[in-house]
């Protein structure tokens, strides 16, 4: 059995984002990266494949671009890529997953790492989601996993501290940021990186059926411009920050 | 805070578009695609700037030391040196028999070479001298020295130097005087002393390879009698004499008769070393045929001037970057047509004419310097083709844009730091930003390696009418074949106009200085400077003529609507320049070797 981490790509946090004809316009995105959170999944995925837990795959459900993705993780490390090729931008959640369950049996994976919410939908439903329809156990928040005999051990946030959980195969840890550092691919990396092939599928070559889209998305639009900041310089402006903290951001 | 992102959009730009360099590196045998180009350039990117970037400051200000004949670098800079290695950083153009990589030659030379000389310029310049001591080795040297030093210099485990410059013989290196007398056993014993010898000593790496110029008993006079020879810091442990053959790595504890005498205090690069070398009979091995040593030098030195011009270019977007985000932030006086924030008490300073003079000046330079670096690259790894038309076609371009990159890239780059550091008022004098910095380290740039005064005239005296005119001929084909394509195109008039004029004004200035030249050589050398700068100028005119039509592919979209503005403000306000060096050239040497020299 293998290792597998789900990874998404979305356009950098640094990128501007353009909406046109209701949509957020793809075409404008000036750069694309792996969401963050799906980064830790993967350096503990890592990890986890040089501790001796089984092979890793990185699989993807996404557009064409997001091969970029996959052969940037392969450059880090991971031993195969799984891409299965389609058009998410209309698809609800559910669809999601079940494409992503899919791709996990069909690489016959049953430890699975991945961001606790991707940043550009936000939605955090992909983990428990593709746990529940493989029967895998499932750890959200998680920032620390490491092998623990025949299971794991991971740490997760709680609202009033860490818990450390022990859970056994099969099992989904969903990730927060975690303190550690991430690897960036060397250029030896990037050479072995190059020979690997993705493998490339659709969902009917996984044999799902994703049906119709439980939701209908009206429109994409802008936020609202923030108000610009303010700057107050010199001692005495203490006394007006203050009160501005209080009556205006009430803070303090 | 130091900005810098590396130009990776621009890469993509030129290297994808303006040049699609995937089928060109395809056909060169190399397994390469465009992912791959942008998977290395942003791991080095990522590298640099994470490396690299938060230590220049540090090796600026605290500089290395030098104590008893060794000198000590910060330990950030051994750290960050160390891990280049692990990364394998060091190594991307080297053979992989060699434990290299053997990616795309221009990968190196261009875009490794802008990002490590903008992050770290006094770090970049150990990789790169090493790599150039790597390269003349495989090409000229004899197998078991090849085999004995190759591994070590690719991985940057051993790093090299260039040992050329004597106290009384920079320029003119026909008059230096470091003898090599020849032993029974196939050695040499080397003995002279060297000035200004970049990374001479350190302790980066535990051995140093020097490539020392020097002379045999009764070798000719002059350059001609220049050989080459390869000299270690230490000998292997177990050498009694002779070659290198099946020798260990492991190194005597004494040194080789290499000691160093004293590092240059200077105006930048504090953390570069540059020292004066004293070899007292140290054993080396000749590298390559004996009085070839100034070919096989300049071989060297060619891929280090083009280096040198991109650490320009380096600079110079560093500088403009640091420079472009101080003034985003700064407000002062008003736009003369009205106030643009008439809620704040000033506005942004990008509204004044002369402050978006400088900054355009400044990026549009870089954008144009880098094309010409990315075709210069290209043509590096063109060279090395099975297809003897094509070395032919790169190898002349190569010779004719080295002294262009070279002194061009660095003339422009030192103005540009300058004029970065302008944009910033006061606050670009002080060492709390950056700039300083940049404008003190990139001054070198247009010394070493040969001045810009020499490159002018290797330019104007010796490229142009090398191999019977065949380096120029091989330009003015395409140029003017692009000329005749885009004549009848409107949009791209207002560009290939002034592209055509400067184009015709070189080909009379060529002719004027040969011909004049030939007469008296005077007024050659007493035009080069300025003809070298024309020159530059009709390239970065090309340039930009090719990038605007690119560009109009893709109308719309802010990118390629600022390369076409960029091309708009190259053409009205940096090219014409191009009269006033024309006019200058053309007015010979007279009022220059006339000038009474007494009254100097
Ligand atoms: C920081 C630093 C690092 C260096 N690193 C190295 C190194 O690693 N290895 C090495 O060997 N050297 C190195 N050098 C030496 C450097 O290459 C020389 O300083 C440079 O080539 C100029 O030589 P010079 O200083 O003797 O100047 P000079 O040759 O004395 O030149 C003085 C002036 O005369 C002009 N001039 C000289 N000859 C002519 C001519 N024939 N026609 C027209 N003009 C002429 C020059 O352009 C210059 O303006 C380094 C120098 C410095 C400052």
């Amino acid at each position: 059995m293998s290792i597998a981490v789900l990874l998404k790509q979305v356009p950098d946090t640094t990128a501007k984002i353009a909406v046109s004809g209701g949509r957020v316009d793809q075409g404008s995105v000036s750069k694309w990266s792996t969401s963050p959170y799906d980064e830790y999944a993967l350096e503990y995925a890592l990890q986890l494949k040089e501790s001796g837990a089984g092979d890793l795959v990185a699989i993807t459900c996404g557009p064409a671009r997001s091969s970029k993705m996959l052969t940037d993780a392969a450059a880090v490390g991971v031993d195969s890529m799984l891409h299965v090729e389609v058009d998410t931008s209309e698809m609800d959640s559910k669809q999601i997953q079940s494409i992503l369950a899919a791709a996990v049996k069909h690489c016959d994976a049953d430890v699975i790492l991945c961001g606790k919410q991707a940043a550009d939908t936000n939605s955090g439903s992909t983990g428990p989601g593709v746990a529940s329809l493989i029967d895998a156990a499932c750890v959200g928040m998680v920032s620390e996993v490491s092998v623990d005999g025949d299971g794991f051990s991971a740490l997760r946030g709680t609202p009033t501290g860490n818990e450390r959980v022990v859970v056994s195969r099969p099992c989904l840890f969903a990730f927060d940021k975690a303190a550690t550092e991430l690897r960036r691919p060397n250029v030896k990396g990037i050479m072995m990186a190059k020979k690997k092939v993705i493998e490339t599928v659709s969902p009917g070559d996984l044999g799902v059926d994703i049906g119709e889209s439980g939701i209908k998305i009206n429109a994409h639009d802008s936020p609202p411009e923030k108000p610009p900041g303010q700057k107050f310089e010199g001692a005495e402006s203490v006394s007006t920050v203050v009160t501005k903290l209080r009556e205006e951001a009430n803070v303090i | 805070m130091v900005e810098y992102e590396a130009p990776l959009r621009d890469y993509d730009f030129l290297f994808n578009e303006v040049f699609d360099v995937t089928p060109t590196i395809k056909r060169l045998g190399y397994d390469f695609d465009e992912d791959f180009l942008s998977m290395l350039a942003e791991g080095w990117a990522d590298h640099a700037k994470e490396v690299w970037l938060p230590i220049n400051q540090l090796g600026d200000r605290v500089g290395l030391k030098f104590e008893n004949g060794e000198i000590t670098m910060p330990q950030e800079f051994k750290d960050a040196y160390k891990q280049g290695i692990e990364g394998g950083w060091f190594s991307t153009s080297t053979k992989p028999e060699h434990g290299g990589m053997g990616a795309p030659i221009f990968f190196q030379s261009v875009i490794w070479g802008e990002i490590a000389t903008a992050t770290n310029m006094a770090m970049s310049v150990l990789p790169a001298l090493t790599l150039g001591v790597y390269d003349v080795l495989n090409e000229h040297g004899d197998q078991v020295l090849v085999d004995y030093f190759s591994s070590n210099l690719a991985q940057g485990h051993w790093a090299g130097t260039m040992c050329l410059t004597e106290p009384h013989a920079g320029t003119d290196l026909g008059i230096i005087s470091s003898k090599a007398i020849p032993q029974d056993d196939g050695s040499y014993r080397v003995t002279g002393t060297k000035i200004f010898i970049t990374y001479g000593e350190h302790d980066m790496t535990e051995n140093i390879v020097h490539l020392v110029l020097a002379k045999t008993p009764g070798s000719p006079e002059g350059t001609k009698g220049i050989t080459m020879f390869l000299v270690p810091k230490y000998l292997p442990k177990d050498w009694k004499s002779g070659d290198l053959d099946g020798l260990s790595h492991d190194l005597m504890q004494e040194h080789n008769g290499v000691t160093c005498a004293g590092s240059e205090e200077k105006m930048g690069i504090h953390a570069s070393p540059t020292c004066v070398m004293n070899f007292d009979n140290s054993v080396g091995w000749r590298v390559g045929d004996l009085h070839t040593g100034m070919k096989l030098m300049f071989q060297m030195m060619n891929q280090e001037r083009l280096a040198t011009g991109i650490m320009g270019l380096g600079l110079a977007e560093i500088a403009y970057q640091n420079s472009l985000a101080w003034a985003k932030d700064r407000r002062q006086g008003r736009d003369l047509r009205g106030p643009k924030d008439p809620k704040e008490p000033a506005d942004n300073i990008l509204v004044h004419p002369d402050v978006r003079r400088m900054l355009l000046e400044a990026k549009v330079n870089n954008e144009g310097c880098r094309a010409l670096a990315a075709w210069t690259g290209i043509l590096l790894d063109q060279m090395h083709s099975d297809d003897p038309d094509e070395v032919e076609y790169a190898s002349s371009l190569v010779a004719l844009f080295t002294p262009i990159v070279k002194a061009h890239f660095t003339d422009v780059a030192c103005e540009t730091a300058s004029t970065c550091m302008q944009v910033m008022g006061g606050a670009g004098y002080c060492t709390e930003y950056a700039v300083e910095q940049f404008y003190r380290d990139v001054r070198i740039s247009k010394i070493w390696e040969g001045t810009n005064g020499v490159q002018a005239l290797d330019l104007a005296g010796r490229k142009i009418t090398q191999n019977m005119g065949k380096n120029l001929r091989h330009l003015m084909w395409p140029l003017t074949e692009f000329i005749e394509e885009n004549r009848d195109i409107p949009e791209m008039l207002e560009f290939n106009k002034p592209l055509h004029q400067g184009v015709r004004g070189l080909q009379q200035l060529t002719l004027l200085m040969i011909a004049e030249g030939q007469a008296n050589p005077h007024f050659l050398a007493a035009g080069a400077t300025d003809y070298c700068r024309y020159f530059g100028n009709v390239l970065l005119a090309y340039m930009w003529a090719k990038m605007a039509k690119k560009a109009m592919e893709k109308k719309g979209d802010p990118f390629y609507d600022a390369k076409i503005a960029s091309a708009r403000f190259f053409f009205k306000r940096i090219y014409p320049e191009t009269v006033s060096l024309a006019a200058k050239i053309q007015s010979g040497h007279k009022s220059v070797m006339e000038y009474p020299t007494e009254m100097f």
